[in-house]
């Protein structure tokens, strides 16, 4: 799979799992029952998007800088542990500013989980 | 045991510990749970001095949240945590990396886990007894499926409506559910311990000393010019400071009576001179030491004027602790004084640590090392002190005037002494200050009652 095919592929099943989780959080909070279709479908939207946006400007530049040199492993490895804690630190600085407001905290909760399945997907080795 | 049952035992330890509660004895415990956690799968570590003092060191951070329930300790038992999950993955390591590697496994060690397990079983033959993508499949796209159906038969049958309605699934605590998942990614964080490699390889490797062999080369003239330049500069700075220092002294001996903005102006401009002069030492050193000069044989007069210098900002150091003394004398304890006083201790023992980086010829890596566990010990002996109760006892027994508005905004650690205060003094004036006292206190008294269990403060049981 090529890098670009790769990186859809990854921005796609990262629109599907945070989007996923957002319409649950969204029924329990909201009780979003007739609206959930639609919610889910403009989510995906969204979500794919950023999530694309996200992989282009986050990580691929790293990746196309170190691939002659690395392995997707190795490259794990090496900037993986970097990007989760700023990742996170931003992620936390948010929530904390927002007084734990519940709706930021679940959106960033969310950002963060899908963020680090984001490195699983685009980066595990091929069957 | 299996590491899976662990964290889901201690999951459910941390939701009923922590949900809906505020902090209290739960961090004690908590602290007494991953302690337990970790002897038990990591035995041998356990046996290290190191690792053994970092757990103390967590516990008493987290009992210090027990006693005092401030701010200091909940941060200080954070940190501790990392330190001793970053000694139980690497002992050998500096304290930052400690921290670095705590944080990391605290926040990520699943995902890392999960990309090494695919990574090896894509290496491997497969011998995976369950098959999870399989699974997953299997519940999970008739899941969906079902799902979808069941909201296109909802709106095509209203009989089929009523009955999916009355579907109650309101038993389930959605909240506690998913504080108790938040839970369980924790301890399998916990449990499957990782590092960040880069660096922890580079600290490992990254000795203290500094070696004649891993020098480049420099030609002797070269080196020459350097000695002269750090000789030149550091006697005009030597000769800058010995005459601030005495105008300094002048002015203290010539002052009689100071009101607070007077000390406070004098205080504060001292520690920006300090933090100045401190920093700009450190740095000069460190560029001129960084390299050959250490192993010139002419450097004897640079090494001199820099111990001097180094004896200079000790001074600086003296005197602006004895400014803030006065204040603090005069006008009583506050945070920025005390912080001031904190800040004195921490750039003393910089520079002592410099001086022992020129005397024994150590690298920047020492100095990184050195300070930062010095930091983080007196963090955790900081947090031993009751703060709020150390300065209202010392403003209203010692201090000349006392500024109530200041003692009455602190955290609850003082309400019982202020209480005991107004009882003391009841025929004084002060009719407003009495009045707030008696409401923070009773505030106070109520939210003690309210604690549960898990809230339990010292206060509780006194």
């Amino acid at each position: 799979m090529n890098i670009a095919l790769r990186v859809i592929v990854t921005a796609g099943k990262a629109a599907l799992f945070s989007s996923s989780l957002l319409v649950l959080f969204l029924l329990y909070v909201k009780r979003i029952y007739n609206e959930w279709s639609m919610v889910l479908i403009l989510s995906l939207s969204i979500t794919f998007v950023v999530a694309l946006g996200m992989i282009i400007l986050t990580i691929l530049p790293f990746y196309l800088i170190e691939r002659s040199g690395i392995n997707g492993d190795a490259f794990f490895k090496k900037y993986f542990p970097f990007y989760a804690i700023v990742f996170f630190s931003s992620c936390l600085f948010v929530v904390i500013s927002s007084q734990f407001n519940t709706i930021t905290t679940a959106i960033f909760t969310i950002a963060y989980f899908t963020a680090m399945m984001s490195w699983i997907w685009m980066f595990k080795p091929k069957r | 045991m299996n590491k899976k049952i662990i964290s889901l035992l201690t999951a459910l330890l941390f939701s009923t510990l922590f949900f809906k509660q505020h902090l209290g004895l739960n961090v004690l415990l908590f602290a007494l749970i991953t302690i337990l956690v970790l002897a038990i799968l990591y035995p041998i570590k356990f046996k290290n001095l190191k690792v053994i003092s970092y757990a103390l060191f967590y516990l008493l951070s987290a009992a210090n949240v027990f006693f005092y329930n401030s701010y200091l300790a909940l941060i200080a038992s954070t940190l501790s945590f990392f330190v001793l999950l970053g000694a139980v993955i690497e002992p050998k390591t500096s304290i930052y990396v400690q921290v670095l590697n705590g944080f990391y496994t605290s926040i990520a060690s699943f995902f890392a886990t999960t990309f090494q397990q695919l990574q090896e079983e894509s290496t491997a033959v497969k011998k995976r007894n369950i098959n999870y993508n399989y699974w997953a499949k299997m519940i999970g796209i008739p899941l969906i499926i079902a799902t979808i159906f069941i909201v296109l038969y909802r709106s095509a049958n209203p009989i089929f409506d009523g009955i999916i309605q009355q579907i109650n699934f309101s038993f389930i605590n959605m909240p506690w559910v998913l504080f108790t998942v938040l839970g369980y990614f924790l301890m399998l964080n916990i449990t499957h311990p990782v590092k960040v490699e880069t660096i922890t390889a580079t600290d490992l490797a990254t000795p203290n000393i500094l070696t004649k062999k891993t020098m480049i080369k420099q030609p002797v003239e070269s080196l020459q010019q350097e000695n002269q330049l750090a000789v030149v500069l550091l006697v005009v700075l030597n000769g800058l400071l010995i005459f601030f220092l005495i105008a300094d002294f002048v002015y203290l001996v010539n002052i009689t009576d100071l009101t607070a903005p007077d000390l406070s102006k004098t205080v504060h401009e001292g520690i920006y001179a300090l933090i100045t002069s401190i920093v700009l030492a450190i740095t000069i050193i460190l560029y001129f030491f960084r390299g050959n000069l250490n192993f010139y044989e002419k450097n004897k007069n640079v090494k001199l004027l820099t111990f001097t210098w180094i004896l200079l900002n000790v001074v600086l150091v003296l005197v602006t602790s004895y400014k803030n003394y006065l204040y603090v004398f005069q006008y009583g304890f506050t945070y920025k004084r005390i912080g001031v006083f904190i800040y004195l201790c921490l750039s003393l023992i910089g520079l002592l640590t410099t001086f022992a980086k020129v005397s024994e010829v150590y690298n920047l890596w020492y100095l990184l090392r050195k300070n930062t566990q010095v930091a983080f010990l007196l963090v955790m002996v900081l947090t031993t002190v009751n703060w709020d109760y150390a300065i209202t006892r010392y403003n209203i027994e010692y201090a000349m005037s006392i500024d109530f508005d200041y003692l009455i905004e602190l955290s609850n650690n003082n309400a019982h002494l202020l209480h005991e205060y107004t009882e003391k003094h009841r025929q004084k004036g002060m009719i407003s200050e009495k009045e707030r006292i008696n409401e923070k206190y009773q505030n106070y008294i109520q939210q003690l009652k309210k604690n549960s269990w898990q809230e339990l403060v010292y206060d509780n049981i006194k």
